[in-house]
């Protein structure tokens, strides 16, 4: 009998081993300044054997004018992909409905058609959230139908139509100077130097770092993203914690929008195109992972930058608009699979 | 005995896993055209044995004989050729293509190179369906469409097909109401007649009784017994399952039952689940929802804490009617619950352990919209140095933790939520003893603490040795209550079976 209360009592050891790699957990924190160096390194000496220089003032200009508006989209971007929700497929369509909107309403003066562009966002995000969040739709398959529906609603609602601030305003000097102000806002330059867009880019990464870090949502949002299940047996309010996931992504969109349309002058529903893949290709290049729970601001402000340099690259190269598009979508699916790599290395919940 | 009427005979087969002998020299034979029956607690090693002969392992040590032939079972294919036919708990079936398709998978007749033989499949599948009663059916629309008893017995059709010499059922039962339990038996019976030897693997003793020859018992990975069903009755075998009583692990606790009433619940019913469900709960007691699985004792705890809804009846917390809408206004309110996979439900795995165990208490501890883990840190090391977790570590990723680490993370982050009752599930599956040691004492210190607990376990001796009192569960209904000197293995067993004093309905 004592033999076999011995049995009873003999430890079941836990064998599994399950230490996570170290190396890849470094690489998945910093390897974006990683690269982000050896890019500017690259840049370096291929301008140099261009005739030119990286550091130029005039180049440095253009890397942040160029990525001051992929980088506002990022910046909220991060948040559904950080969510667990993958990507927003209808971002590009966010835009261009912001900026359509901020134009047509450009009479009532900059200042409240600017409040449009962005209700517009804030709106679309809640919509999104809803479906996603609450009636837990396929986010990929909604975001791209709904992707659809918008651009739908803007060829019928404006008759094919693009749309000029200074057309859209009546002819007082009041219409006409919100739209002036309207086309000024990505052409302004702060002492002259740096761009506008670039330090109201720098103030949405700012602010998407502390939602990010400092608050009890971006807190929750780390959970939900890990685990949505044990989220949900932990009390928090997961519907509510991805609506306001979409929110913020859709009204930083639709901030990233109305400059685009300001700089482009034109509102239309094109505006935008493009922006789905080159805006997950920053959030993944930062190391957030595609399936949620990981990833920083931080680390996607390293994932612009990246993408912005090598763009800038290869128009020192010189290559064609096809080409480039090929290099982007070589790039897109090479970061997406080093990501779901990186994410089987670090063992998932 | 003569050989030659064995059908199986299973002689001295042991199997080790890392750390724990799961099958302990086990002789087990089984006749033709008999049904034997296979019982023992969570854990006894009844699976693992007929995993050996499923032949999912290749490293069992011991002879096996199937007809009086000597069979290696190393592979599940060798095991198929030598006759072991499985009927597992899951269905393997595929639920959206056709019944034909299913049953005859990877054996399709053909008419030549490119075409199946659709008519003659549909004939092939037919007689198939004959065997087990439905004969009726028709065997080209799709499996979900079929009820459960039919998707069952289709299985077995399935299994039928490879012409098994002995049949091996897990749990045929547990998802059929009794109608078509009996349905279920006379096919049994039929292909007992037939000289097919069956394996029936049950805890429902009315079942075994009902239907088989022949039964063993085992525990802690041994046969403990062995009896003809009809000279056997339920007490020796609850008695076999038991055993002599372990004691001595569990030290004594500490009376803390005050006569307060902390919880309460009144006719709590989710129609289908469980009904009328009256039970008061006390501070500084722990009360157990002893019932087997099924019976509705983890749907109680997911209704009562607004994750689930109820559709008749009362809560009361501290004499105040209580409905929550989500699980977070529960643990604001002060009623928490400890789910009973750690894995799926309980931990954010990829996270590191302060982010876990300060999950539930975010909100508490946030300053207007802001929030940082760091202002706590004190409160993580203070739980995890409690909970004894193992490294000490907080930032240490919680996927890096053995499994009975893992659920001490789990128990330090309901230390942390420092809730008034804390709702118990399954709270020491698949940990060492070590682990469940440190648990025990946790969860006891934390009801002498002037807090109380509700614990839902299939741990028989856990309850033994934590409960201050049982009430039973068995479908859906409450039918008895145990007090703390009633509880025992025994009288836990034969209550959630329907049996024994405390049985009062």
């Amino acid at each position: 009998m004592s033999d076999q209360n011995k049995t009873v009592l003999s430890p079941k050891t836990d064998t599994r081993k399950t230490e996570v790699n170290k190396g890849i957990l470094l690489f998945n924190r910093m390897g974006i300044w990683v690269i982000t160096i050896a890019l500017l390194i690259l840049g370096t000496i291929i301008a140099a054997a261009n005739g030119g220089h990286f550091f130029d003032k005039s180049n440095i200009q253009s890397i942040l004018e160029a990525v001051a508006l992929y980088g506002m989209v990022a910046a909220g971007l991060f948040y559904v992909t950080y969510s667990g929700n993958w990507t927003d497929m209808s971002i590009p369509l966010t835009m261009a409905m912001a900026g359509m909107l901020t134009v047509q309403s450009i009479n009532l003066g900059f200042p409240v058609a600017l409040l449009i562009g962005i209700a517009t966002g804030l709106a679309i995000g809640m919509i999104n959230g809803f479906m996603i969040g609450h009636l837990r739709a396929n986010p990929i398959i909604w975001s791209w139908g709904f992707n659809l529906l918008l651009s739908g609603i803007i060829r019928v609602g404006w008759g094919g139509k693009q749309l000029y601030a200074d057309t859209v305003a009546k002819q007082t000097d009041f219409a006409q100077h919100s739209a002036q102000t309207f086309y000024s806002i990505s052409r302004t330059y702060i002492g002259g130097i740096i761009s506008l867009m670039a330090i109201v880019m720098l103030c949405m990464f700012v602010l998407s770092y502390i939602i990010h870090a400092k608050t009890s949502f971006g807190q929750k949002l780390k959970l939900v993203g890990s685990n949505y299940e044990a989220a949900r047996f932990s009390g928090i309010n997961c519907q509510k914690i991805v609506m306001m996931g979409y929110m913020i992504s859709s009204t930083f969109a639709a901030v990233g929008g109305i400059f685009y349309t300001a700089l482009r002058k034109t509102a239309s529903y094109e505006n935008g195109t493009g922006y789905d893949f080159t805006c997950l290709t920053c959030v993944l290049l930062g190391g957030t992972l595609l399936s949620g729970g990981k990833g920083s601001v931080l680390g996607t402000f390293g994932g612009v930058l990246a993408y912005g340099i090598l763009n800038n690259i290869l128009s020192w190269i010189g290559i064609g608009t096809y080409t480039k598009y090929a290099v982007q979508g070589m790039v897109f699916l090479l970061i997406v699979f080093i990501n779901t790599y990186t994410e089987r290395k670090l063992g998932r919940s | 005995m003569a050989e030659t009427a064995l059908a199986l005979d299973m002689r001295q087969v042991s199997k080790q896993f890392p750390g724990t002998l799961a099958v302990d020299r086990v002789d087990f034979q089984v006749k033709k055209g008999e049904i034997h029956a296979l019982m023992g607690e969570n854990g006894a090693g009844k699976s693992t044995l007929m995993k050996v002969l499923a032949g999912l392992f290749n490293d069992y040590t011991g002879e096996i004989y199937i007809n009086g032939e000597k069979k290696e079972l190393r592979s599940p294919i060798m095991a198929k050729e030598a006759g072991i036919g499985m009927v597992y708990q899951e269905l393997s079936l595929a639920r959206k293509i056709s019944i034909y398709e299913n049953l005859l998978v990877g054996r399709l007749p053909k008419k030549n190179a490119l075409f199946i033989d659709r008519k003659k499949a549909i004939q092939m599948a037919k007689d198939s369906l004959e065997r087990v009663g439905l004969g009726n059916l028709d065997p080209t629309i799709s499996v979900s469409e079929i009820s459960q008893c039919d998707a069952q017995l289709v299985e077995i059709a399935k299994v039928l097909d490879s012409h098994p010499s002995i049949l091996v059922m897990d749990e045929p039962t547990s998802s059929l109401s009794s109608e078509e339990v009996e349905r279920m038996f006379s096919i049994i019976r039929k292909l007992r007649e037939e000289g097919m030897a069956i394996v029936y693997i049950s805890h429902h003793m009315q079942e075994i009784f009902e239907i088989a020859d022949r039964v063993t018992v085992m525990r802690d990975g041994r046969r403990v017994g062995n009896a003809l069903v009809s000279e056997t009755n339920e007490e020796e075998l609850v008695q076999q399952m038991v055993g002599e009583p372990v004691k001595k692990f569990y030290g004594e606790s500490a009376n803390t039952v005050t006569s307060e009433v902390v919880l309460k619940l009144e006719d709590f019913t989710r129609w289908g689940f469980f009904h009328h469900v009256n039970f008061e709960l006390h501070k500084g007691e722990i009360l157990a929802i002893e019932g087997l699985a099924g019976s509705g004792r983890t749907e109680i705890a997911r209704a009562l804490i607004g994750v689930d809804e109820h559709h008749l009846g009362k809560a009361y917390f501290h004499g105040k009617e209580v409905n929550f809408k989500n699980f977070g206004e529960a643990i604001s309110t002060g009623i928490g619950y400890v789910t009973e996979d750690r894995k799926i439900l309980g931990l954010a795995l990829s996270q590191p352990v302060s982010d876990n165990v300060l999950s539930c208490v975010i909100d508490r501890y946030s300053k207007g919209m802001f929030y940082s883990n760091a202002w706590n840190n004190a409160l993580v090391d203070e739980k995890i140095n409690e909970m004894s977790v193992y490294p000490a570590d907080r930032t240490r990723l919680v996927n890096s933790f053995s499994g009975g680490n893992q659920q001490k993370v789990l128990m330090a982050k309901w230390m942390a939520a420092d809730v008034d009752v804390l709702i118990l599930d399954e709270p020491t599956r698949g940990v060492d003893i070590n682990a469940k040691q440190i648990i025990h004492n946790a969860i006891r210190q934390y009801v002498a603490q002037g807090h109380a607990a509700i614990i839902i376990s299939s741990d028989l001796p856990e309850i033994v040795g934590l409960a201050d009192r049982a009430v039973v569960l068995r479908e859906g209904h409450i039918i008895g209550e145990i007090p703390k000197e009633g509880i025992t293995e025994n009288s836990l067993l034969m209550a959630a079976n329907g049996k024994g004093e405390y049985v009062n309905v």
